[in-house]
């Protein structure tokens, strides 16, 4: 390279930041049930919980000022989400939501297995070590038997997941465990369990969530198939099934995570409404997070796409967002997976997404 | 398929009454707009998908180029004079991957630019090179008109915002001293003078707009008519950058008035320009205004989308992040595609991110970019596309 100290500047800043950056929320002490966040829609992207000083480097490059990271087992403490969250913002990086996949999706929970109050009392310790480390907010997701797919596609090229309701070899998949047909857990469920099973977990947390000042925003089941190996996915995937479990909630901080990838894959027969639909009926009062996704078609069969070649208009979803003053965070969701390698991947979808709010923000104003 | 599980079959599982007869209900789910032939087309270079290490790094660039959606590439031309036979080979390089080239740019007639002894074997190899492309379908042939190309005023800066984005920095001012300038070696007796003072090169010696427009005109004169029976159209690149003067010389079309004047000199859709929104931004001009008095002529033949910002015109600006920049790109992507321009547009000069110095060295401009770079171009040149689609 002709000039390494030029090359150094990005590190160096990191670095340097690392002795002046200011100590951001305050831990701890949660008085107010929602957090207000700065006004204005947030482009996010996904990141990793332990970032190196490269990945930081190319999310500021990118003009990347939000993520959301999973967390670590290891990392699942109030002090460890601290931990994150302080090395993002050395970097000038705000962390709006760290996911734990043991209580993100949990059947124990949603089937009323054993172990139940168990999985609902980590919950309710996740959300307080939220609470304290200042982040507030987080995903929920009421899958009795994972997220489905039938296996890899391509799209323009980029192997995809795919799903078939035809196909054998279809299988639900979450954080380790893999769930089959006939049957996922030995028998039919019907849907008022799904129903009670819901609302006895709402019940509990929404409390807690309160008073840690966390909002939950729940994410719809992933395919929104009526029913899926012997469990039905009646609540999380129809409008009418998300405002009856708000009604039921009836917490100001619980609220809805809007993947448009897993609403597109319903369709508006299946969903009742489409994702702009949801996005102005329920407003920034009660969406908090929006994931940017695009899918070939709806059921019986998809594969993903990316955002631009999928079947529908990416920007009627952010232009609905800048309608309802959003002021959450969208979301880089996943994508096919380029050639030139992750990274790639998430240039173009961040500088997608980046186009849109422009063009919406400009809209907006004139 | 047998058993296959219908649609209706899934609605009626899910217990759902019918919002609306399923054929309408599907109808008004509002749908993107995608390229065609009526629309614009995003372009990348043949080698824009190079890697030289890294996830990938064994891919061909083809394939890269593909996967970012990207349907159309330019390439530089083989040297004059063209034949048939070599341009379609080099065509149906491309066509396995599913890529069309639709622009090649064509070089090598120096003495018809400096207007020496010469010129005419020279224009007649370029005749020769525009009929092999109209021969095989080749729609566009790109060119220069340099006396000396401004590139000692390029330097590589530094956005402190992004953490150390590379930009690409013009300075009229630009005093040569090792490791800031960009082309070639500073001559010894050059130290300490300001690009703007800098003396002709013994090659190229220091030329006014008259002589310039001298030899193109003699030079168009020939060629266009040539071109427009060959079924090809001519783009010329603006000078960029557009310094009043360079190493002594004036630059025709290093300003909106010399670029208007170009299209006067032959009139024919043969004789167009590449519309370059970065250039024109660059020479203090509003792209929008500028696109539309060109398009509406039906003289562009191919375009450079890229951002810019700009301290003062023609001296001092730099090359920015597509998403930031004086220009408003959804603006003039609408302007385009609102005057129905069908060709390439190239979302060119991505700009360095480290994640692309990583890999490896980076060609082309200082601060300058690569593959990642161009991913992120291309991500919002398409945006802005499929935007500018579903409101014009």
């Amino acid at each position: 390279m002709d000039n390494p100290d030029r090359r150094q500047f990005g590190k160096l800043a990191l670095g340097g930041a690392l002795g002046t950056a200011a100590w951001l929320g305050s831990a701890g002490k949660a008085s107010a049930a929602v957090h207000t966040p700065q006004p204005g829609i947030k482009l996010c992207a996904q990141a990793s919980a332990k970032p190196s000083d490269n990945d930081l480097l190319f999310l500021r490059q990118l003009g990347a000022e939000y993520v959301s990271v999973g967390s670590t087992p290891d990392l699942r403490t109030a002090e460890g989400f601290l931990q994150i969250k302080k090395r993002y913002a050395d970097a000038g990086i705000t962390v709006w939501n760290i996911g734990n996949t043991s209580v993100h999706n949990m059947p124990e929970v949603t089937l009323n297995l054993p172990g139940r109050d168990k999985k609902v009392e980590e919950y309710k310790q996740y959300l307080r070590n939220l609470g304290k480390a200042g982040i507030y907010y987080t995903t929920y997701a009421h899958m009795g038997n994972g997220i489905w797919s039938s296996g890899t596609s391509t799209t323009r090229g980029a192997p995809a997941r795919e799903f078939d309701m035809a196909s054998p070899n279809k299988q639900g998949v979450w954080d380790g465990a893999v769930f089959k047909e006939p049957l996922s857990h030995g028998r039919e469920f019907s849907q008022e369990e799904i129903w009670e099973n819901y609302t006895y977990f709402i019940k509990q947390v929404a409390p807690v969530a309160e008073e840690a000042g966390v909002r939950i925003g729940i994410h719809p089941d992933d395919p929104p198939v009526p029913v899926l190996a012997g469990v039905p996915r009646c609540i999380f995937a129809n409008f009418d099934g998300y405002r009856r479990a708000m009604e039921i909630a009836n917490s100001p901080n619980v609220g809805i995570c809007m993947c448009c990838g897993t609403w597109l894959e319903g369709g508006r027969e299946l969903t009742g409404k489409d994702p702009q639909e949801m996005i102005h009926y329920f407003g920034a009062a009660r969406i908090w997070k929006i994931h940017f996704r695009n899918v070939s078609g709806p059921l019986p069969h998809f594969v993903e796409t990316f955002m631009d070649n999928g079947y529908y208009d990416m920007y009627q979803i952010m232009k609905a967002m800048r309608d309802v003053n959003f002021d959450g965070i969208a979301i880089l969701d996943h994508s096919p997976g380029l050639a030139g390698g992750g990274n790639a991947q998430t240039a173009y979808g961040f500088a997608y997404m980046r186009a849109l709010l422009n063009r919406a923000n400009a809209e907006a104003k004139a | 398929m047998n058993g296959k599980i219908s649609r209706r079959r899934l609605i009626e599982t899910a217990g759902i009454a019918a919002f609306a007869s399923p054929a309408s209900a599907e109808a008004v789910m509002p749908a993107p707009r995608f390229e065609s032939k009526d629309t614009p087309k995003i372009a990348l270079s043949a080698g824009d998908g190079g890697m030289p290490s890294g996830p990938g790094a064994g891919v061909d660039s083809a394939r890269r180029i593909r996967q970012l959606g990207v349907e159309w590439v330019l390439a530089g031309g083989p040297p004059i004079p063209w034949d048939e036979a070599r341009l379609k080979e080099l065509m149906d390089r491309f066509k396995p991957s599913g890529l069309t080239l639709g622009n090649l740019m064509i070089a090598g007639f120096n003495n018809a630019i400096y207007g020496r002894p010469g010129r005419d074997e020279e224009i007649e190899k370029v005749i020769a090179s525009i009929r092999a492309a109209g021969k095989v379908g080749l729609p566009v042939v790109e060119y220069n008109w340099y006396a000396h190309r401004a590139m000692e005023g390029y330097f590589e800066e530094t956005d402190d915002v992004r953490l150390g984005v590379g930009w690409t920095g013009f300075d009229y001012d630009l005093v040569r001293t090792p490791g800031t300038q960009y082309s070639g070696s500073p001559r010894p007796e050059e130290a300490g003078i300001k690009f703007r003072d800098l003396p002709p090169l013994p090659n190229e010696g220091a030329h006014t707009l008259e002589e310039m427009w001298a030899t193109i005109t003699y030079f168009l004169k020939r060629v266009v008519p040539e071109a427009e029976k060959a079924g090809v159209r001519l783009a010329l690149h603006p000078n960029d950058p557009p310094a009043p003067i360079s190493r002594g010389s004036q630059q025709i079309m290093g300003s909106v008035e010399g670029w208007k004047h170009l299209i006067e000199i032959v009139k024919s859709p043969a004789n167009g320009i590449t519309f370059d929104c970065g250039v024109t931004r660059e020479m203090g001009h509003n792209p929008v205004e500028v696109c539309a008095y060109f398009a509406s002529r039906d003289r562009i033949n191919h375009v450079h989308f890229r951002n810019v910002k700009v301290k003062k015109p023609n001296e001092r600006y730099s090359e920015v992040m597509i998403d930031e920049g004086d220009n408003n790109m959804f603006l003039v992507m609408k302007e385009l595609v609102k005057h129905k321009y069908t060709r390439e547009i190239y979302p060119e000069h991505p700009r360095a991110l480290d994640y692309d110095r990583d890999r490896g060295r980076i060609g082309g401009y200082p601060g300058g970019g690569a593959y990642a770079s161009y991913a992120f171009q291309v991500g919002y040149a398409r945006a802005m596309m499929q935007a500018a689609l579903m409101s014009v």
